[in-house]
């Protein structure tokens, strides 16, 4: 790393974008591609393992009367699927299991992101993007799948006067199409941003030293918890998302 | 399945006991929680909608050659479109807590 006088004099760095840096830690070169496995790749692995781990032997030995983690674990269920009952609307229970996969897979990632010195996996714009057009794919699939060539009157509003109706459609598709797009950029501007703001509130612990180090340091402790807040929330947000595209896609209003 | 019964019961004097049948509370933190998902959802969904329509018209000229009419046309159709997911999202929203 490059250090100037500045940093030299002080004795440490303020480099808030460090913490999103992709590190190889594996290098494979397969032809022209590289798909070196990386710290990214790494901690998605460990999520998926946590997951697992978590899964299992929360319901390993499943008691009528449930112990600490199988009761997190049923919470957790019970609450995906209301989600999914509720926003998603009939016939939405075969995509269930990948609803939940999704929540916990996002949420793990965001909380392990919260661990210090971790990697979030959800501050890469590569990574949420590549769910949300998996998702949007996805549901437009399963449109047509369902419905047909009929899908395609989803994007005609009812009741307009027909000189009306081709602006309609071109807005109705353009909104269509800001979905993968606002649903990967929320997920991961809230992330990037939160964790920055962190790193840069960290800085000023270190630049203002015994004396006035004190503000800063108060105002990230109550700057964590929001952002503990944050990472459930968007989760939520994503998945409840993804409900509602399904919805879309099943029942076309 | 006269355990079960009796462990309901059981249940259901702790929970008197505890005050956690006292659902109002919860439920409020619960709805101020969705609420600030709702913000959340709310807030990008506009800019989106118009940088795509802005992207998308600024591809069309390009293609087209007709700099910069596309990406005049587009910009307000994009402008109409966030407005009209913010409205969508509001609407979802009512029904959800007229449900509740």
């Amino acid at each position: 790393m490059f250090i100037t006088p500045a940093h030299a004099a002080s004795g440490f760095e303020i480099d808030p974008m460090r913490q999103f840096e992709i590190q190889t830690l594996v290098p494979i070169q397969i032809g022209s591609v590289d798909i070196s496995f990386t710290n990214s790749a790494a901690w998605m692995v460990v999520i998926t393992l946590a997951t697992y781990i978590f899964l299992a032997s929360a319901m390993r030995r499943s008691a009528l009367v449930p112990g600490r983690l199988q009761s997190l674990a049923e919470l957790s269920y019970e609450f995906v699927l209301g989600m999914v009952q509720q926003n998603a609307g009939k016939g939405s229970l075969p995509y269930f299991p990948f609803i939940y996969t999704l929540f916990l897979f996002i949420l793990c990632a965001n909380m392990f992101g919260m661990l210090p010195y971790a990697f979030t996996v959800t501050s890469h714009i590569a990574v949420t993007f590549a769910f949300a057009v998996f998702i949007f794919v996805g549901a437009t699939i399963i449109g047509f799948v369902k419905h047909g060539v009929s899908f395609c009157q989803f994007f005609v509003p009812k009741g307009v006067p027909i000189f009306l109706l081709p602006l309609l459609v071109v807005i109705e598709i353009i909104s269509y199409l800001t979905r993968p797009i606002s649903l990967s950029v929320r997920l991961f501007a809230n992330m990037m941003a939160g964790h920055a703001m962190l790193k840069v509130f960290a800085g000023f612990v270190g630049a203002l030293g015994l004396i006035g180090g004190w503000l800063p340091l108060g105002f990230m402790v109550a700057f964590t918890g929001l952002e503990i807040l944050i990472a459930f929330l968007q989760a939520y947000v994503f998945t409840i998302l993804t409900c509602i595209y399904l919805h879309d896609a099943l029942h076309m209003h | 399945m006269n355990e079960l019964r009796d462990f309901s019961r059981k249940l259901e004097e702790a929970r008197t006991r505890q005050g956690d049948d006292e659902r109002p509370s919860n439920r409020t933190r619960s709805q101020h929680n969705a609420a600030t998902g709702i913000a959340m959802r709310v807030g990008v969904e506009m800019l989106v909608a118009v940088c795509v329509a802005g992207f998308f018209g600024w591809a069309m000229d390009e293609w087209l050659g007709t700099q910069p009419w596309m990406l005049l046309a587009f910009i307000p159709l994009g402008i109409v479109a966030g407005i009209m997911n913010v409205v969508r999202a509001g609407k979802t929203i009512n029904t959800q807590q007229d449900d509740s």
